[in-house]
């Protein structure tokens, strides 16, 4: 076949076996960057054209233009250019750039809130439609009980995909490049025949109408190609067509899906196999190769969706996740490195920086020197990568999985999540210490746990006898554990419930066609819960145990706050004394949750993550016991408080290092950030400085770190004047923002982190 | 020694700390935690720690806990990955070409740096802790300003692997003015270093001002800067530093040390 010409191996030819074609057929790259080539005079232009568009979206309160007409779907829009004649890689979601479509499949109020938010109307036809069909939101709040509504409108529960898509399932687009839609097909009716042959019960029914209708959306999909022209029915025959028959496969997922992260997946090894293949056939010169990854970048910065203003607050700076997983090394010991790689980064020079894709840079300790030196130079350059231990997860995932979102692992096609967001555990605390009651409203919305005015929640428990705490006695740690674990133990209980209708109505009613149809028909399902507000628990439970906390209450018995008496360790010091409350507090909550079965099975799995959720916990938080006052923000992910490290950098990250994946299977986030000054008195030795750190702090298997190699004054200068730093770019949970598309509040939250400064 | 010996013996062991900071690229070559002795003899008008200076001052902490909490970053001094030779070096944007080799030398020296208040007063018992960091494969360097000079400082200047010695001004008269002491110990000091072919670094300290150390016009500058230069070479000097006086230490500093206005300002001339 012309497509695979000149490719090795023969195991992934029949079938579906990505990884396999990869490693028979990849090229290992251990030089540095030397070869990389400027964006070409065409490549410059269409950018340019593109940030006119930005720019003009910026002024317009971030959102261009909206179609109020139309459902957005892979068959809904005429083909959108930028610059017909001077694109290499086509394909918008819309019929124009920075155009918005209407999702409204997670919940039809979120899509007309989102249009009025920004001055439109959503239009009749799309209202009449969606009057006699059942949302995602529609069918979650039918089956949601009135403890789940309760937690989760207390902020306990926040964030939930139960109004939005849910995201966070990376389709294998590598696929639709390497077999063409029509071997996709084919394998797929296979797979509907052979589940033909069992027994017909909910599950198997099910999954049949899944797969139907993962055939149909692939049909689909070479329908939304040939509109441009492309016939993806068969493989891609060069680099140009790899990179475009795998983009089409992603926009539909986009056009389909307004999942909250919509991530590209492990792309980089793979386009490397078509564009060596061209370089050696004389095809394709670097400056070509480097302009075709450009453009696909270009298209990727276009991706949108319509959001929300609340949504907005929780995930700021309109981020789509478009997570690319770079690097990394192979189960036999070669790096996966590719000059590809190199080439993806680079695209943070030759376009400038920006948040998207989300560049996640996969760290071994086995990377080749001058690839870590050069990613290293890159985050002190642009402060727009994340790095995630390829050590620590190649032995649970193998050599192909990518990260999806911010920090969630899977096997490419082959595993999926259903993601969770995450519950407030510092309320919980206050919950507890309050018997269920909720410390802001003063109403019942947890466990009682304490023997008085036992109500409609009591349940029967024979360890807990106590009575409620009282004003001026200070608070017994072990008393505060055993009301705070069976307050764990119940959130646990109804988390898990939350999350499993959440998705059974996501699969029924908002079902992911296209992304599905890019994986295998049997997938590993993994249930992603979080937890946020971590360091402030660690340290409340810190400063009740080892110094005197005593709860101060207003009329209604509501502890309201604390008098602390006494220092206490503070997590971020590498001090195991509350260290080790924090590695047990995730032990706990993880055990806690596998008590309770999953929808279909999924494997419960726990992140320490929140994204930009941190402002908005913490502002629906009372005063906690470690000194932090109601409304303020937490930190983000597993930081360490704001300001609370007092021993300096590599203390706070081996107190983050301790956290233990095993039992935080989706993810332990931590944001660095450091003042370039700080890290050394030039590019090199900034960049040489920041390996070895990294590789300290991986080494001690942790899993995630987010750098921003920045000036706190610049970030102060920057509020002022936007002017002066129009594509200020900054990571702040597992994803990158314009520091200008974070609110007033975020922006500050940002600026009150700790910079680890040394003078 | 096995490492239960080595700390059953650093247990009894109690130095007097001002803090600890674990990430510093400041403190000698490389990544470095710093270790801030609590108790320092002199009072200089430039002095960016002054909450170090009480000898009371500060925390107790046994060798054996310091050397806990100083292992722990360990994992930090592996160099896998690390430029070698110039590799990777920057060259493609031709940053950085006079620091090709420089800085990757020194990030294999990254390590523990002693300093204060001044680590000399607190030298017999700075000994162990610093052979047991050496043992465990870390770098150590002591940052001192050289006032005292006995066996133990003896001792524990040739067991370290560098030396920071901070020169504060070029004559005794200068060193009185700003310090409250003669210069005789530190040049003292330097003269052990240079015997014991240690290596050291010179540090310096540069303002402006009325005080009579300050340098104001840049023929001052280059004088002051030749006269370190010819006290304090030898062979052993690996790097001389003229560090501009800054003002961040002044909010630190207790009443009775603050010159009158315009006394010492951070230096006008480059």
């Amino acid at each position: 076949m012309k497509a695979w010409r000149g490719f090795k191996g023969e195991g992934w030819r029949t079938g579906i076996d990505v990884a396999g074609f990869i490693q028979e057929n990849y090229h290992p790259y251990e030089g540095d960057e030397r070869f990389l080539e400027k964006a070409t005079e065409r490549t410059t232009a269409l950018w340019e054209k593109v940030c006119a568009l930005r720019k003009k979206e910026l002024e317009n309160d971030g959102v261009l233009d909206i179609d109020v007409t139309k459902v957005s779907s892979l068959l809904t829009y005429e083909p959108g250019y930028i610059d017909r004649e001077n694109e290499r890689i086509f394909g918008l979601q819309t019929d124009a750039p920075l155009k918005r479509g209407v999702n409204p499949f997670g919940g039809i109020r979120m899509a007309r809130q989102a249009c009025e938010a920004y001055g439109y109307k959503l239009s009749d036809q799309v209202e009449e439609h969606f009057a006699y069909k059942t949302t995602h939101n529609e069918g979650v709040f039918r089956v949601y009980s009135e403890e789940m509504k309760r937690l989760r409108s207390a902020g306990v529960l926040t964030g939930l995909p139960d109004a939005y898509g849910r995201g966070r399932i990376i389709g294998d687009y590598r696929r639709v490049a390497l077999y063409g839609v029509d071997h996709l097909i084919a394998e797929k009716k296979r797979d509907k025949r052979a589940l033909e042959a069992q027994p017909m019960l909910s599950d198997t029914i099910q999954l049949i109408e899944e797969v139907h209708r993962q055939i149909d959306f692939l049909g689909k999909l070479k329908v939304m190609a040939q509109a441009y022209g492309d016939d993806i029915g068969r493989p891609a025959e060069t680099g140009r067509e790899a990179i475009q028959w795998l983009y089409y496969g992603y926009l539909g997922a986009i056009k389909e899906q307004n999942g909250a992260a919509m991530s590209l997946g492990r792309v980089g090894t793979f386009i490397d196999i078509y564009l060596e293949r061209d370089l050696k056939e004389g095809t394709l010169d670097e400056s070509h190769a480097q302009a075709l990854i450009d453009d696909f970048v270009i298209k990727l910065r276009l991706a949108r969706q319509l959001r929300t203003p609340e949504y907005n607050t929780l995930f700021a700076g309109d981020p789509l996740w478009i997570t690319e997983s770079i690097g990394g090394m192979g189960c036999d010991g070669r790096t996966l490195v590719t000059k590809t790689a190199y080439r993806f980064l680079h695209t943070l020079e030759n376009l400038g920086p920006a948040p998207e894709p989300n560049m996640t840079v996969l760290w071994s300790d086995h990377l080749p020197a001058p690839f870590k030196h050069y990613v290293a130079k890159m985050s002190v350059r642009t402060d727009a990568i994340q790095y995630e231990n390829d050590d620590l997860m190649r032995p649970l995932y193998g050599d192909d999985y990518a990260i999806a979102c911010c920090v969630s692992a899977m096997r490419v096609g082959k595993e999926m999540q259903f993601f969770g967001a995450r519950c407030n555990l510092a309320k919980v605390l206050l919950m507890a210490l309050n018997d269920g009651r909720d410390e802001m409203t003063g109403d019942q919305i947890a466990l009682k746990t304490m023997s008085s005015d036992r109500g409609i929640n009591e349940i029967d428990s024979e360890t807990i006898s106590d009575d409620a705490f009282t004003e001026g006695q200070p608070l017994d740690y072990e008393r505060v554990m055993r009301h705070f674990d069976a307050q764990m133990a119940w959130i646990c209980n109804q988390y898990v419930n939350t999350m499993n209708v959440i998705h059974y109505m996501h699969d029924k009613y908002a079902y992911e066609k296209t992304q599905m149809a890019l994986h295998d028909t049997h997938v590993h399902r993994y249930m992603a819960f979080g937890i946020a507000g971590l360091s402030v628990v660690a340290d409340e439970l810190s400063a009740i145990k080892y110094a005197k906390v005593t709860p101060v209450m207003d009329e209604r018995g509501i502890i309201t706050d604390f008098t602390i008496e006494g220092d206490f360790p503070k997590y971020g010091n590498d001090d195991d004394r509350v260290d080790d409350i924090a590695v047990q507090l995730t032990e706990r909550f993880t055990e806690l949750l596998k008590a309770h079965p999953t929808y279909r099975n999924a494997e419960h799995t726990l992140s320490v993550l929140t994204i930009t959720s941190n402002v908005v916990y913490g502002s629906k938080t009372g005063s906690t016991p470690d000194g932090r006052k109601r409304g303020e923000a937490f930190a983000p992910g597993a930081n360490p408080m704001h300001g609370r490290e007092v021993r300096g950098a590599l203390a706070a990250l081996n107190s983050v290092a301790k956290l233990p994946f095993k039992q935080c299977r989706d993810g332990i986030s931590y944001t660095f950030s450091v003042s370039p000054n700080t890290l050394g008195q030039d590019e090199h030795t900034q960049s040489s400085i920041l390996v070895q750190l990294m590789g300290g702090f991986f080494r001690q298997n942790a899993h995630h770190l987010n750098v921003n190699v920045i000036d706190r004054e610049k970030l102060v200068d920057a509020m002022a004047h936007p002017e002066r730093y129009p594509n200020l770019t900054i990571r702040v949970s597992g994803y990158a923002v314009n520091f200008h598309q974070l609110s007033a509040n975020q922006q500050l939250e940002v600026i009150n982190r700790t910079y680890h400064e040394r003078f | 020694m096995c490492e239960d010996e080595r700390v059953g013996v650093l247990s009894d062991i109690v130095l007097r700390v001002h803090k600890i900071e674990s990430f510093s690229t400041v403190d000698g070559p490389g990544m470095r935690a710093v270790v801030f002795l609590q108790g320092c003899h002199y009072r200089c008008l430039t002095c960016h720690n002054a909450d170090s200076l009480p000898l009371d001052g500060g925390m107790d902490m046994s060798a054996s806990a310091l050397f806990a909490a100083l292992v722990r970053f360990k994992p930090y001094l592996s160099h896998t990955g690390d430029p070698v030779d110039g590799q990777a070096a920057g060259h493609a944007t031709g940053h950085a070409a006079g620091h090709a080799t420089a800085p990757a030398t020194d990030s294999r020296r990254a390590g523990v740096t002693f300093s204060g208040g001044e680590p000399l007063l607190q030298a017999a018992a700075l000994l162990p802790l610093v052979l047991a960091l050496k043992e465990a494969g870390f770098h150590v360097a002591i940052d001192t300003s050289g006032q005292l000079l006995g066996e133990a400082q003896r001792a524990l200047l040739a067991a370290c692997d560098l030396v920071l010695l901070d020169i504060k001004a070029a004559s005794d008269v200068g060193h009185q003015q700003l310090t409250g002491a003669s210069n005789t110990l530190p040049l003292l000091v330097l003269n052990t270093l240079i015997s014991l072919q240690k290596p050291y670094w010179i540090r310096h300290v540069l303002f402006s001002g009325t005080h009579a150390e300050a340098v104001n016009t840049s023929e001052a500058l280059d004088l002051r800067k030749r006269e370190i230069d010819r006290l304090t070479r030898s062979e052993g000097r690996e790097r001389l530093e003229f560090l501009p006086y800054h003002t961040m230490g002044e909010p630190k500093w207790p009443q009775e040390m603050k010159p009158a206005k315009g006394v010492i300002t951070p230096l006008t001339i480059f």
